[in-house]
């Protein structure tokens, strides 16, 4: 018995020693021919190596590229540590939130004279008003992706109509009718009005005349912890909130308990969006399995005291590719990018051929032919690293928001308020070391602190100290320099 | 020399565990410079050489964060739970194994332990997601109180009542699993001990007093002062998943605070500084613990 | 001649089969609603009527995981980082904790406070990364298995239950002529297979269940283990605004209830064998020798 401890321990010993090879990025140089590009994207659930958008792809470009995605956890920091530890990765895809700590750590190219050189496509179809995001000092460092027709609008508030119907209840128009509308439904059913997990809602928000987080007031721009009518629309909210109009379950509520409550009947009306965190193509069908003569009626955002209404609307850059300084072949990645852009291939990228992946009916609107659409080009976005900013809603929104009826039509009623929206005045603004710093970090304590006033947590005669705290926090620093931007842009 | 002679085997033995701490438990604290520097990733030819690169700021990087209030709220809070949780957690896996240990029937023992081990496999956010379930205003819990005609109680969003929500719901969690090290030591109890002891007239109740509670005395020794130092960097996970900003007041740790003003920045200087400060404070309190023990037991862990 | 029992004993022993009775069944009813909506339809689950029993039983929550392909190799690396690493980390961590367990040991309390002071005292992530970087470990499944192969908290449980082995079995084996070597190979470890077994489930269940490190070191696909698979899977269908998700008629609380079961269902397994080594009266023969 002995023995075999003795061996098997130092067996072990010795395995260990050949402790496995390092397989660090790889820069393979096949001979004579392109080399073959890192591309390193955020994570997603399928595998690049069995997409058929990979294939396309290197037909189309001419380059092969080895996909390494990051995790799904603090994929900034362990990008971070890949390139500062000299990972040879030669296209990155970012999310503009990472940009400015890249850029201020000197990790990345400028990209100026490559565009110039190699890059026409990408210079005819990107819109140049874009690459202010992705400018720093006069450098450009990063190809943003964006739209030129901005999204539309995300969320949107959905009632019941059926059970407003059986109750003789009106759909609200204004915040008093809205008011009145949650008490009827709360009196005479009993049920929660209203469910969400967000303190602000733009739905609401419109009365009080509130939509984005920068806006003009008297030509300066004030973000908004300092915008008139916050401070209304929090009284406002912890009125509803301290006579049970909206569920008490807001602080706790994750989008798995607001689905439920609304797909079972326990809340009358719901946030709703066309995107995932309220899948509509699960919850509708649930929704009428569980009530037959189920309806729902999206209201338009409230009036404010002028009878105006606003939205904000999702508009800009929503990410950016990227070229590490480590990078041995900017050249090449600069090549393929552009060959993405040229007009026919990028539209066979994004959408494929007609007649194989879509067909165009007679109003000219394209429809995806299922399931060979979502086969082929489901997951486009991820491994296509660039896309036409003129061209989004044709070859990215449109087919895509059509993957399923019960989405699209959300989709189709949110748009309704469209017309309503505002799009934020920094949302073309570059990024900064400030930004960066403050931003994210600002907004999650203001997020704390709406939720902690509306439920009541702390007392409304606390605001106006809650301001002064987010001043020093960094608040100051960021109005200020947001300001100096506007003023020497406009 | 006749010592060496006899007992080199004991440091041959010992070689590979001092190699592994010396490569990956030492080497690494070279990174503890992070805490007094302004550390920047990119500041020299790599990471590594950015630390020596960087610019040296003293205790800078400290007085910044203990000059937040939140901060010292946060490590305020921290020790209660902490403690709360040392307090009510400790003696439950004990009494557990003593329990299952009393279970004659060998396949109900072996069920019920295999049962109250399984939830230490289920992340927090699971665990979360159960919680909240039962313990929302309109769950479980809460119906069951309005049909006895109670108030309802908001368990999650009730500062003083959602610390006991988090001992809770560790108990429910951990108890079982950290009861295993208490059945092991149970288990390889000598039998001529109970005889012995059950000759002399001794009930199961009396055995488990003067046999059972003595023989495990070594383990649970050793358990309280690793426990000990593990308060600070305890269950922040668990904290995340589970508050909410209206019970910051009273559950916000160091950790979680950390979490918080890290958001968006990568400042790495921060996670070391205030791990470092954990560290050091975790250390005294082990010590600190193993003196307890020698002073109470005559037994100690080191 | 027998005292009276009184009270004592019987009160005792019905607390005994409540208190762990009572502990399994409040665990128990959660896991099984969890594996109830694993195998229940989206509609069903969304609706929150999966109480105990699945509603529209649906295997496509588990065909989503299986089908993509990746699941077997991610099982098997994490089959080989748990063997292995255990191995390992039972074997290393008992060599260390032998000596450290005898008083004779010269430089034997600073070994201790070392121990001690590595447990407590670590850098963080990042001195971590860079060093399995320079090490050559990046995205090897040895990347798992080193950096965390020795605890000071199973070495000391380990240490503890060697002090309190009898002393006469050694010094049986000197008096024979044997060294340390023979005591701890032929006597000692053959001794401790209740607090080996105990410390080799811990190892196991931590190579088992972390993903942490994978997340960190790992960057092929192919090198992942089961629980980072899992836990991205999870993470991914989380993801906003995505108009291209590839997340169809599968519920995501659904996902995430079979992604539970397929990580929990291989412990309940293991549990029962290790089990074997908790039996009363290993130490009895060995001292009578």
């Amino acid at each position: 018995m002995k023995k075999v401890y003795a061996i098997c321990t130092l067996l072990l010993l010795a395995l260990s020693a050949f402790a496995g090879g390092s397989q660090e990025v790889q820069t393979v140089e096949p001979e004579g021919g392109k080399p073959v590009l890192n591309y390193v994207y955020s994570n997603v659930a399928f595998n690049p190596e069995e997409e058929p958008i990979k294939d396309v792809l290197e037909e189309v470009t001419g380059y092969e590229v080895k996909y390494n995605m990051l995790p799904a956890e603090n994929p900034a920091m362990k990008l971070n540590l890949e390139l500062a530890s000299g990972s040879k990765y030669d296209i990155v895809r970012i999310s503009t939130d990472w940009f400015a700590n890249l850029v201020a750590q000197n990790a990345l190219l400028p990209l100026n004279d490559l565009i110039d050189q190699y890059g026409p496509n990408i210079k005819a179809h990107i819109n140049p008003e874009f690459f202010a995001s992705t400018t720093v000092n006069g450098n450009i460092y990063g190809i943003p992706n964006g739209t030129a027709n901005p999204y539309g609008v995300y969320w949107g508030i959905a009632f019941r109509q059926d059970i407003l119907d059986e109750y003789g209840i009106t759909l609200p128009n204004d915040l008093d009718s809205f008011t009145e509308c949650l008490r009827q439904i709360k009196e005479k059913t009993g049920l929660i009005p209203l469910t969400t997990t967000e303190p602000l809602v733009d739905h609401i928000m419109s009365a009080f005349s509130l939509s984005t987080y920068a806006r003009e007031e008297n030509g300066r721009i004030v973000l908004r912890p300092q915008q008139e009518g916050m401070y209304e629309y929090l009284e406002y909210m912890n009125s509803l909130y301290e006579e049970g109009l909206i569920d008490t379950d807001l602080p706790i509520n994750k989008k798995e308990n607001v689905q439920e409550k609304f797909v079972s009947g326990q809340a009358a009306a719901c946030l709703i969006t066309y995107g995932s965190e309220t899948p509509m193509e699960v919850m509708l069908p649930a929704l009428r399995a569980n009530f037959l003569d189920a309806e729902l009626s999206y209201i338009l955002p409230l009036k404010n005291s002028d009878g105006e209404r606003q939205v904000s609307q999702l508009a800009g850059v929503t990410d950016m590719v990227v070229i590490p300084v480590s990078s041995e072949h900017a050249v090449d990645v600069i090549k393929y990018l552009d060959s993405t852009l040229i007009p026919e291939n990028s539209k066979l990228l994004a959408i494929g051929e007609e007649g194989v992946h879509y067909t165009v009916d007679e109003s000219g609107a394209k429809i995806p032919i299922l399931p060979k659409f979502f086969e082929d080009r489901g997951n486009s976005w991820w491994l296509v690293p660039l896309n036409d900013s003129y061209e989004f809603s044709n070859y990215w929104a449109e087919l895509r928001i059509r993957k399923n009826e019960d989405v699209f039509s959300t989709f189709k009623e949110l748009s309704k308020s469209a017309e309503f929206g505002r799009i934020d005045p920094t949302a073309y603004m570059p990024l900064t070391e400030v930004r960066t710093e403050y931003e994210a970090k600002l907004k999650n304590m203001e997020r704390d602190y709406y939720i902690q006033i509306i439920c009541g947590a702390v007392p409304l005669s606390d605001y106006d100290a809650f301001v002064q705290r987010w001043l020093d926090a960094g608040g100051q620093e960021l109005t200020d320099e947001i300001n100096d931007w506007y003023s020497s842009n406009n | 020399m006749k010592y060496l002679r006899k007992a080199w085997p004991l440091y041959i033995l010992m070689l590979p565990a001092l190699l592994y701490t010396i490569v990956f438990k030492l080497l690494p604290l070279y990174g503890l410079g992070i805490a007094f520097k302004d550390y920047s990733l990119f500041n020299g030819r790599d990471a590594v050489d950015a630390i020596a690169a960087s610019e040296f700021v003293g205790l800078d990087n400290f007085r910044k964060i203990f000059s937040e209030p939140e901060f010292l709220k946060a490590l305020a809070n921290t020790f209660i739970i902490g403690a709360l949780k040392l307090v009510i957690l400790f003696p439950l896996p004990i009494l557990l194994a003593l329990f299952i240990n009393e279970i004659k029937q060998r396949h109900l023992k072996s069920c019920l332990q295999t049962i109250c081990y399984l939830p230490h496999f289920f992340s927090w956010v699971v665990v979360a997601g159960i919680f909240f379930n039962i313990l929302s205003t309109s769950g479980l819990v809460n119906s069951f109180l309005q049909m006895l005609g109670l108030d309802k109680i908001n368990f999650l969003m009730n500062g003083k009542v959602f610390r006991w929500v988090l001992v809770v719901s560790d108990a429910w969690k951990e108890t079982g699993f950290s009861a295993i090290v208490y059945i092991a030591a149970i288990s390889s109890i000598s039998t001529t001990l109970y005889e012995a002891a059950e000759i002399d007239g001794a009930g199961r109740f009396d055995r488990m007093l003067h046999v059972t509670l003595p023989q495990l005395t070594p383990s649970i020794v050793i358990m309280f002062i690793l426990k000990t130092g593990k308060i600070l960097e305890e269950n922040y996970q668990q904290i995340l998943v589970m508050y909410n900003p209206v019970v910051y007041e009273t559950a916000d740790v160091i950790q979680t605070y950390v979490y918080r003003m890290g958001i968006g920045q990568m400042d790495y200087t921060l996670g070391v500084t205030v791990g470092l400060f954990n560290s050091i404070i975790s250390f005294a309190l082990v010590l600190l613990a193993n003196l307890l023990c020698k002073l109470i037991t005559g037994r100690t862990a080191i | 001649m027998k005292k009276p029992r009184g009270f004592k004993d019987p009160a005792y022993v019905i607390v005994s089969y409540l208190f762990p009775i009572i502990l399994a069944i409040i665990i128990l009813i959660p896991f099984l609603n969890v594996s109830a909506k694993s195998f229940s339809s989206s509609s069903a689950i969304v609706s929150g009527s999966v109480f105990f029993h699945p509603i529209g039983f649906d295997l496509s929550n588990y065909s989503y995981i299986l089908d993509t392909g990746l699941f077997g190799k991610a099982f098997a690396n994490s089959v080989f980082v748990v063997i292995v690493g255990t191995l390992l980390s039972v074997m290393t961590t008992a060599m260390v904790a032998y000596p450290l367990s005898k008083k004779e040991l010269k430089c034997g309390k600073f070994f201790n406070y070392l121990y001690l002071f590595t447990m407590v005292f670590t850098a963080g992530m990042i001195p971590d990364y860079l060093l399995v970087r320079k090490l050559g470990l990046s995205d090897s499944l040895w990347s798992l298995i080193l950096p965390g192969m020795i605890w000071t908290y199973n070495m000391l449980i380990l240490k503890s239950y060697f002090e309190a082995l009898p002393q006469e079995v050694e010094e049986s084996v000197f008096v024979d002529g044997g060294g340390y070597f023979c005591c701890f190979f032929n006597f000692v470890l053959p001794l401790s297979k209740a607090s080996l077994a105990s410390v080799a489930l811990f190892y196991g269940v931590s190579y088992w269940t972390d993903y942490t490190k994978a997340m960190l070191y790992i960057t092929s696909q192919d090198k992942k283990p089961l629980q980072l698979f899992l836990y991205e899977i999870i993470a991914q269908g989380a993801v906003s605004g995505d108009m291209s998700s590839s997340f169809t008629l599968v519920s995501a609380e659904g996902v995430k209830c079979a992604t539970i079961v397929l990580s929990i269902v291989p412990m309940l397994l293991v549990y029962p064998f290790i089990q074997r080594f908790f039996t009363a009266g290993m130490l009895l023969g060995a001292v009578k020798e």
